[in-house]
């Protein structure tokens, strides 16, 4: 997996490509414990490139949004595909992370 | 079709395998449109099978059975530990389970295949799907 992060109005946006399995989430979970180290608030995860997302990659999602909950911010998602959408409605993670329909109506409503 | 492998309980291992078998299942367009459920399925299971099954013991082995007959795939995950009492799951969707982080592999298996059964102490899981 590949992850790239840049700051945009604000919000922390992780974008991810490739697939969120277990090892993948071990990789994004460090690099999300630095940019909270470094001070983000408010986090947005772009899955625009990611094709798959197991249970590793859900609990890390939860445990990015209790974490931020924690220090007072936010986590969101944006560009989510029609199956993993489906994981995030199935296992009600949608009730704990807003998930956005894209990244630009993410930034302007986070 | 017909295939049987297996591998060591190592995390680091599991997507390559789980690829490598996907790639030999979906062939056709109506298994290729199911292929994210069954990849879900597979992968989940066989975590199962790794961490709580043989407890990460690099020396035991993960068997995979799979066999695909008119239009019905049935994959079997058998694991080398001592199994586990199947019948009482926690609910992952409950107000008091929503945040946990770990218990939702099974309950993705359930919600992406047609069938799930379980045998020897729940040393194996049988899940099958319709294609």
């Amino acid at each position: 997996m590949k992850i790239s992060i840049n700051v945009e109005d604000d919000v922390t946006v992780v974008t991810l490509e490739g697939e969120l399995n277990v090892d993948d989430s071990i990789m994004l979970r460090g690099a999300f414990l630095k940019i909270l180290k470094e001070g983000a608030k408010e986090v947005m995860v772009d899955f625009e490139k990611v094709s798959f997302v197991g249970s590793a990659g859900l609990a890390t999602l939860i445990e990015m949004m209790q974490m931020l909950r924690k220090a007072g911010g936010k986590l969101g998602c944006c560009n989510i595909n029609s199956n993993i959408r489906g994981l995030f409605e199935i296992t009600k993670i949608h009730k704990l992370i807003t998930i956005y329909e894209n990244r630009a109506m993410a930034l302007r409503n986070f | 079709m017909r295939i049987s492998e297996s591998m060591p309980s190592q995390l680091e291992l599991i997507d390559g395998f789980v690829s490598s078998l996907l790639e030999r299942i979906c062939k056709s367009p109506s298994e290729k449109s199911a292929a994210f459920n069954i990849k879900l399925a597979l992968h989940e299971a066989i975590i199962n099978a790794v961490k709580h099954g043989n407890k990460m013991n690099k020396k035991l082995l993960v068997q995979v059975d799979i066999t695909k007959e008119e239009g019905e795939l049935i994959i079997q995950i058998k694991d080398q530990g001592e199994g586990f009492d199947y019948k009482n799951i926690p609910d992952p969707i409950t107000p008091e389970n929503l945040e946990k982080l770990n218990g939702r592999g099974l309950f993705l298996i359930q919600n992406a295949m047609d069938r799930v059964e379980f045998a020897d102490k729940g040393r194996i899981i049988k899940i099958m799907k319709f294609l």
